[in-house]
């Protein structure tokens, strides 16, 4: 039997792998993986606790993850295209013009 | 060891493995495609913890819909030169530390300080996951699912005026 | 056929809730309506830009009586600071109205601006996790893309920086939500029972669960450890925009704060968490503004400042902090839009560039001394008495129950108070005492309309310090015990 600890420790793998992915990346769309990496690991782990739960409200909220998150990336690659129309790169740390 | 457990497992190395992938290459391109795969067993898991329907939708959306379209953001955001899209590391040490430090803190907390055993119930789940969720997405979620429609329009209109090309000069 | 009385019953009941949610109702119709006009009028008519706002305006009012409505039936915290909400859309589009001929894509504009306005609704509303997170993303989605809406190389910046470490924010806050819905078993916040919870479960995992939660909303309010973001939005983005940035996710996430604190405040470990935050913001937050030397991006170091002072009133007590919420808002939309006016006139946003100016337009010269008084909380302004309010609030909660976490915060709130003078002082020393060489700067014309708005915003302040009263018994008029 698949235990609740199974699905959560997946979760908690992929969360960690995305933060890390987040932070060492430059390249602005391998940030936005790891991003979904991130939200993918909350979304195992409502899967894993909803196995426990008779009105499935975890599944139904990994659904609207899902949606948003798809809302979230391509607001998110429509700025990573003007950035890059701008600066010429798409690396996070290059655009320095605001400082203070 | 039933064939279940086995699968689960099957699937879970490969998402876990699929993601350590990424924070190894180098190759932007290679990321996107392992990603793929990582979000391919994801859904495996998903019909494994009775969630059918969410791995269908992740299939469709995740790996049929973001994913694509990160493909499409790459090709925007990089001079084609017939060279493979290579990204650099910054940050190395503090990523890989915090990342570590945050793995471990939240398997000891969650998986090995916490209790589960009073969380079990012995209800059933809804035979028909599908129904359950269409039932509800349109009696108890209302809110939630127009909610989410009018996100949808906003992230669209949104992306559409950001991503458009001004005609007039820019500075 | 059990299931289908049973489906009978859930549709009712999901009508029966429906009626609250009028407000959002036709704030969605407007945002419909919008879109059609821009799609018939776009280029086509001369005046389409005034014409979408208008109608963006009416709509909003509309929203606006038919909240007054839903408050007389619910007069708890959250309806009344949903009014507060709307009216910071109504200002917001009025005085975008001044600016029609300059607004870029009018259209999107407003249409984006009615989804964060949705969003900050709905949080201050919900105590549904999944609502709360849906709200959440709905504000923060139509702020990067506002955040992107001066179109030129900074804001693109900005926004990048604004969404990378948004959707990380949001990421953790929805990790958190997965947990805390795993270890209740149940999305409505309502019905936590986290104490029972941490004797089933265990105790570091809530806390976890409520600790990264929390993460994510501190986020929202640009509270210290998680404020990084703002100088850079709040300069890059157009200052009408960053008015309202400033007041209604800030406001909305508090309200939602309030909402659960009777849930999440069962753990001494996050209430220390925020106390610590609101002494960190503050003091962060004042001594960062110290050394700016753009309007706007000091502007925005006082912001966090401020949100010190709302989580101070947080803790004093529930009319202080409505009364501060009011008199920020309508203090920020002043000082913003006093810097919308002298960066159209001069095309300056420098502080050191205002030098000399209080000669040419006193009028707007003592509008903004005034503002920046009320700001820094020194007579005879309404800032005044909110801190008044804030800091008898707090001692009184130090004398009940002897805390000395209690006394800290009122001795910060009060050395930051003097240490906000020296910058806020700092606009008013350059326009009207510092001696220089006639610069020349070129004039253009700007709306007067906009003055006279923010001229009866500061008059309002003003009021309200010397009749209070009135203010306060519609404060106290809400129902707090929810």
């Amino acid at each position: 039997m698949i235990t609740l600890q199974h699905f959560l420790i997946i979760g908690i793998s992929l969360f960690s792998i995305g933060l890390t992915t987040v932070i060492i990346k430059k390249n602005a769309i391998l940030v936005l993986l790891g991003i979904e990496l991130m939200l993918n690991g909350a979304n195992v782990n409502l899967i894993g606790f909803s196995t426990n739960d008779p009105q499935i409200q975890g599944q139904i909220f990994s659904l609207f993850v899902i949606v948003v998150a798809a809302a979230e990336a391509v607001v998110a690659l429509a700025i990573v295209v003007r950035v890059y129309q701008y600066f010429n790169t798409s690396n996070v740390d290059e655009p320095k013009e605001l400082k203070g | 060891m039933n064939w279940m457990t086995t699968i689960f497992y099957f699937f879970g190395a490969i998402t876990v493995l699929s993601a350590l992938g990424i924070l190894f290459t180098r190759n932007v391109l290679h990321a996107t495609f392992l990603l793929m795969l990582s979000f391919f067993s994801v859904a495996g898991i998903y019909v494994l913890g009775n969630a059918s329907f969410i791995g269908v939708t992740q299939l469709l959306i995740y790996v049929g819909g973001i994913l694509i379209l990160m493909v499409f953001g790459l090709m925007l955001t990089t001079k084609l030169n017939g060279k493979a899209l290579v990204t650099e590391n910054h940050n190395r040490l503090i990523g890989v530390l915090l990342g570590t430090v945050f793995f471990s803190i939240l398997s000891y907390i969650i998986i090995f300080s916490a209790n589960f055993e009073m969380l079990k119930s012995n209800k059933t789940l809804p035979e028909n996951a599908v129904e359950f969720i269409g039932i509800n997405l349109m009696s108890n979620y209302l809110i939630p699912f127009e909610i989410a429609a009018i996100l949808l329009l906003v992230a669209l209109i949104g992306a559409a005026v950001i991503s458009e090309k001004r005609k007039e000069k820019q500075e | 056929m059990e299931y289908a009385s049973q489906l009978n019953n859930q549709l009712q009941n999901t009508i029966a809730l429906l009626s609250g949610y009028w407000p959002e109702f036709i704030i969605v119709i407007g945002l419909v309506v919008t879109l059609i006009i821009d799609l018939i009028f776009f280029n086509k008519e001369k005046n389409s830009n005034w014409w979408i706002g208008f109608v963006n305006l009416v709509f909003l009012i509309l929203a606006f009586t038919k909240q007054v409505d839903v408050y007389s039936y619910f007069s708890n915290l959250g309806e009344f600071m949903k009014l507060v909400l709307l009216f910071a859309g109504v200002l917001f589009i009025v005085f975008s109205l001044t600016q029609t001929h300059q607004t870029k894509k009018a259209g999107e504009y407003y249409i984006i601006f009615n989804g964060l306005l949705i969003g900050a609704l709905l949080i201050a509303k919900s105590t549904n996790l999944l609502v709360i997170y849906l709200g959440i993303e709905m504000m923060s989605i139509s702020a990067y893309v506002l955040s992107a809406f001066s179109f030129n190389k900074n804001s693109a910046e900005a926004s990048l920086k604004y969404l990378l470490f948004g959707a990380v924010s949001s990421a953790f806050m929805l990790f958190g939500m997965s947990l805390l819905y795993g270890f209740t078993q149940t999305l409505n916040i309502n019905d936590f029972e986290l104490l029972h919870t941490v004797k089933v479960i265990g105790d570091l995992p809530i806390k976890l669960a409520v600790f990264m939660t929390m993460f994510g909303f501190l986020f929202k309010i640009a509270a210290t450890p998680m404020h990084i973001w703002s100088p850079d939005v709040y300069e890059a983005t157009p200052t009408f925009v960053v008015a309202a940035f400033s007041v209604i996710p800030k406001l909305a996430v508090f309200v939602l704060l309030f909402n659960i604190a009777d849930k999440f405040l069962v753990f001494p470990e996050v209430e220390l968490l925020l106390q610590f935050t609101a002494i960190l913001s503050l003091t962060i937050g004042n001594f960062a503004a110290l050394w700016q030397k753009n309007a706007k991006r000091m502007l925005a170091y006082s912001s966090i400042a401020h949100t010190g002072f709302l989580l101070i009133a947080f803790f004093a007590n529930m009319q202080s902090f409505v009364f501060y919420g009011l008199v920020y808002l309508i203090m920020n939309f002043a000082v913003f839009g006093l810097v919308k006016v002298v960066e159209q006139k001069f095309s300056i946003t420098d502080i050191e560039q205002y030098i000399g100016l209080g000669k040419k337009i006193p009028l707007i010269g003592v509008l903004f001394v005034v503002a920046l008084i009320s700001l820094t909380g020194l007579p005879p302004t309404a800032g005044f008495t909110a801190k008044i309010l804030v800091f008898s609030g707090i001692w009184e909660k130090y004398l009940t129950n002897h805390n000395p976490v209690y006394l800290s915060l009122f001795v910060f709130g009060l050395f930051n108070t003097v240490v906000s003078l020296f910058y806020y002082l700092k606009i008013p020393y350059f326009m009207f005492i510092k001696k220089s060489n006639e610069v020349i700067l070129n004039e253009h014309k700007s709306s007067t309309v906009l003055t006279y708005l923010i001229g009866s915003l500061v008059f309002v302040l003003i009021l309200c310090f010397f009749l209070p009263n009135s203010l306060m018994d519609m404060i106290y008029s809400i129902n707090f015990a929810q």
